[in-house]
């Protein structure tokens, strides 16, 4: 690092940069077979709350003969003196240039950080097009849910990952250690499950099943987190308590691409628990699902999970509870003191429109939920919906304000009068469709939709004890065209890139003149992309990954959702998708 | 118990602010298996304090910190358990019990030591005689020997810079030239009553003999908390 010191003092939380963290691995990269360095292509403070790159980080350091280290995109300052000076971006343990890594990994956790990727293979001198980069260069590879679509940056990247990483990424290491060159090493990768790699791909075309772990219980998880000196978004121990959901949101992507349902044994979850908080001294714990109560014990492990908490002044955190009545008596257990906000997500205003969704959730349940909270004595509650959901009228919009008004009298019911410290939020999304989900085929609102939409609840909802949030339409327009795009975006990103696009997902920096001009220079357009209504017959940009849920199922989900027919959640009983 | 226990701060670490200090410390009890007391109230929170914050960045081999455990220990035995959990650049240098009625290191404070170091390769100035003016002004005679050394002093409070005298916080200055770098040790006051920043003293310093040098290039170690 000293040979940074002088660029350090100068930039706004150096310790972005410092690494030397409690549990971070220090090797001799020159005593390793692979050197890797897992790339996230964001600031720091959010890369270490991502428990993926922890696991990754894990998995690959246990190996004696691979090193991870860890990079981040540099902030704006950092970046501006790297360029400067002209020192190349480098990985934070050992400060080594990312040019000289074997294979640098990029994770792919949302749309808006692809100007950040191309920014940071740029930061490292490297040509940002695969096709520019030579022999001795890394091999550049990428992971994580958007590799469910990669054509949009597949002109980027050497070799994608699809699906589970814990094994795949060990076999991709074991595998460039033994090859003759990247060239050859790339042709037999793309033999692995779940790889694709665009330019075998592109000579002979072929499907690429999804990496898929079985019994998650048997793969390594970090129990010596690395825990950042900075507050990063999450301070937290973690423990993923299962992978993949049953309920079936025709939304959802994530519902889609992480099944089946796999869980870890209560007893393993528990030993996870003590080792992380043993190692980190972490003063809480969460559980990371992608709906906490469902977890198959989850009430015998919540009481376990609270009494290894308790006397160690180690707080509990559960997101995403189903507020049922177990729910409410563990959260007035662990939130004693102190009652944070409460929150819902209904998605839609109607129970017509929540059955178009398929999200199991009523009006009744909403309403009996807050009814028992504001009794036990929260007074913030917040309530997530998405707006442009197909078959959307203003019905559906009318019916959130309802249920804002309902729950104001529900608490003056409560209370006998008003309460000014009451307050409900309102957080309104967007609805961008994604690929891999019944609703891959269905047009999304256009800005001038979404705006009208926000005026219109701006209206009709009341305002006082209302706090009412909105996304901005331009960010889903570009989320929707990199979500469902081809490979002709590429070009789109890249000349944005060019234009000093950066931190897309950050309002504060995203650059909308920019996009548009970039837009406009290549003739992508918002129309094409998002604003179509695509047949069940044409061929997706997405169709060679095969997710392990059939296009049938997805149909049959997509073609029930216009009848507005719920279909079940598959725990009980097979909605046959195909994937067990 | 009480203790009271004397640390460094060197190397990366010197880049974690004060704030992220304190929960280093937190998390290092945690796993050290010694129990803080902690506070009652509404939001509980251990009985751990450091003496005084240090600017991020400077780094130090006198800092203090205090704390309260559940159970009687020998400081021996606190000092190995620590250890252990400390992050690299955290060395413990000494520790001692307190009484449970003694008065609380931040509010014994009262000035601290410092050492600031400035390479002169970098300097920027159109004085020809420069070396020779700190060498002959060792102890800062002629920058101290005014009524008063006014500097703008930026605040939370107020929208602009307010002037402050700096002279009576300026306890002792030693200049040193060895080759091309120059150390300056000076001993500041610091604590709630008053305190002054080694950033405004170096201001001051460079104003008065007029030359300047970046600031990324100076390297701050504080030496010790007066108590």
């Amino acid at each position: 690092m000293n040979k940074y010191n002088t660029i350090l003092k100068k930039v706004e939380k150096p310790a972005r940069y410092t690494g030397g963290e409690l549990n971070a691995v220090m090797k001799n990269p020159e005593k390793v077979k692979v050197h890797f360095a897992f790339a996230f292509p964001d600031l720091y403070e959010i890369g270490m709350s991502f428990t993926g790159m922890q696991i990754i980080y894990n998995i690959l350091n246990k190996h004696q003969d691979f090193y991870c280290e860890r990079a981040f995109a540099p902030a704006k300052d950092m970046e501006k003196l790297l360029r400067a000076e002209g020192i190349p971006l480098f990985s934070i343990e050992t400060s080594t240039p990312l040019k000289e890594f074997d294979m640098i990994g990029f994770t792919l956790q949302y749309e808006l950080s692809y100007t950040n990727i191309l920014n940071m293979i740029d930061l490292s001198g490297l040509p940002v097009r695969s096709k520019d980069r030579t022999e001795d260069m890394p091999v550049i590879i990428a992971g994580g849910p958007c590799a469910f679509n990669p054509e949009p940056i597949a002109p980027f990247i050497d070799l994608f990952l699809v699906g589970d990483g814990e094994e795949a990424v060990v076999s991709l290491c074991e595998l460039y250690s033994e090859s003759a060159s990247k060239a050859d090493f790339l042709k037999q990768a793309a033999k692995l499950d779940g790889i694709y790699v665009p330019a075998v791909y592109d000579e002979t075309p072929y499907t690429v099943k999804k990496s898929l772990i079985r019994n998650l219980d048997k793969q390594p998880y970090p129990e010596s987190p690395i825990v950042p000196y900075i507050e990063s978004v999450h301070d937290r121990a973690v423990i993923e308590t299962f992978r993949g959901c049953t309920r079936g949101c025709r939304f959802c992507q994530a519902g889609i691409i992480y099944r089946p349902v796999r869980e870890r044994r209560p007893q393993t979850i528990k030993k996870l628990a003590v080792e992380q908080l043993k190692n980190t001294g972490h003063e809480e714990l969460s559980l990371l699902s992608l709906s906490t109560s469902d977890y198959s014990k989850f009430e015998p492990l919540v009481m376990d999970l609270m009494s290894i908490c308790e006397d160690k002044h180690v707080s509990l955190s559960l997101p995403s509870l189903r507020l049922d009545s177990f729910s409410f008596k563990v959260l007035q257990e662990i939130q004693k003191v102190r009652k944070s906000g409460l929150t819902f997500a209904p998605e839609a205003g109607t129970q017509r429109l929540r059955d178009v969704v398929n999200k199991s959730i009523t009006d009744d349940d909403i309403y009996d939920a807050v009814r028992q909270a504001i009794s036990l004595g929260w007074n913030q509650i917040k309530l997530y919906f998405m707006i442009g959901l197909p078959t959307e009228t203003n019905e559906d919009l009318d019916g959130i304000a309802t249920i804002a008004k309902n729950i104001l009298a529900i608490n003056e019911e409560v209370y006998g009068r008003k309460n000014s410290r009451f307050n409900v939020t309102i957080s309104v999304s967007n609805f961008v469709p994604k690929p891999h989900t019944p609703f891959q085929w269905v047009a999304q609102n256009t800005p001038e939709e979404f705006n009208a939409k926000h005026n219109y609840l701006s209206n009709i909802l009341p305002k006082r004890n209302i706090k009412y949030q909105y996304h901005d339409s331009f960010e889903s327009i570009l989320e929707g065209i990199f979500a469902r795009g081809d490979r002709r975006v590429a070009d789109l990103l890249e000349t944005a890139w060019k234009k000093g696009c950066l931190f897309d997902g950050w309002s504060e920096h995203l650059n909308k003149p920019a996009w548009r001009e970039a837009m406009e220079e290549t003739g992508i357009t918002a129309a094409e992309y998002c604003h179509r209504v695509r047949s069940y017959e044409e061929s997706l940009p997405w169709d060679m990954i095969d997710s392990r849920v059939s296009k049938k199922y997805l149909i049959s989900e997509s073609k029930k959702a216009l009848e507005g027919q719920p279909t079940g959640d598959c725990r009980r009983g097979c909605t046959g998708c195909g994937i067990c | 118990m009480r203790y009271m226990l004397k640390f460094t701060k060197e190397e990366v670490i010197k880049y974690t602010s004060h704030l992220d200090m304190v929960r280093m410390f937190k998390r290092a009890f945690q796993r050290s298996g010694i129990r803080l007391v902690f506070s009652a109230g509404f939001n509980p929170h251990p009985k751990m304090t450091l003496a005084q914050p240090l600017s991020l960045g400077y780094t130090s081999v006198g800092e203090w910190i205090e704390f309260e455990t559940v159970n009687d220990l020998t400081p021996d035995e606190v000092k190995d358990s620590l250890t252990k959990v400390l992050p690299p650049g955290i060395k413990i240098l000494e520790i001692s019990t307190m009484q449970q009625d003694e008065k609380s290191l931040a509010g014994r404070c009262h000035a601290a030591e410092y050492t600031i170091a400035m390479c002169l390769d970098h300097v920027e100035t159109k004085r020809a005689d420069l070396m020779e003016v700190l060498t002959i002004n060792s102890h800062g005679e002629d920058f101290l020997d005014r009524a008063n050394i006014i500097v703008q002093k930026k605040s939370m409070k107020h929208k602009n810079p307010v002037e402050v005298d700096i002279k009576p916080m300026i306890h002792y200055m030693n200049v040193c030239i060895v080759d091309n770098n120059m150390f300056i040790s000076t001993e500041l006051s610091a604590g709630s009553s008053s305190n002054l920043s080694p950033e405004l003293f170096m201001e001051a310093f460079m104003q008065f003999y007029g030359f300047r040098i970046p600031r990324e290039t100076i390297e701050v170690i504080r030496t010790e908390i007066l108590m």
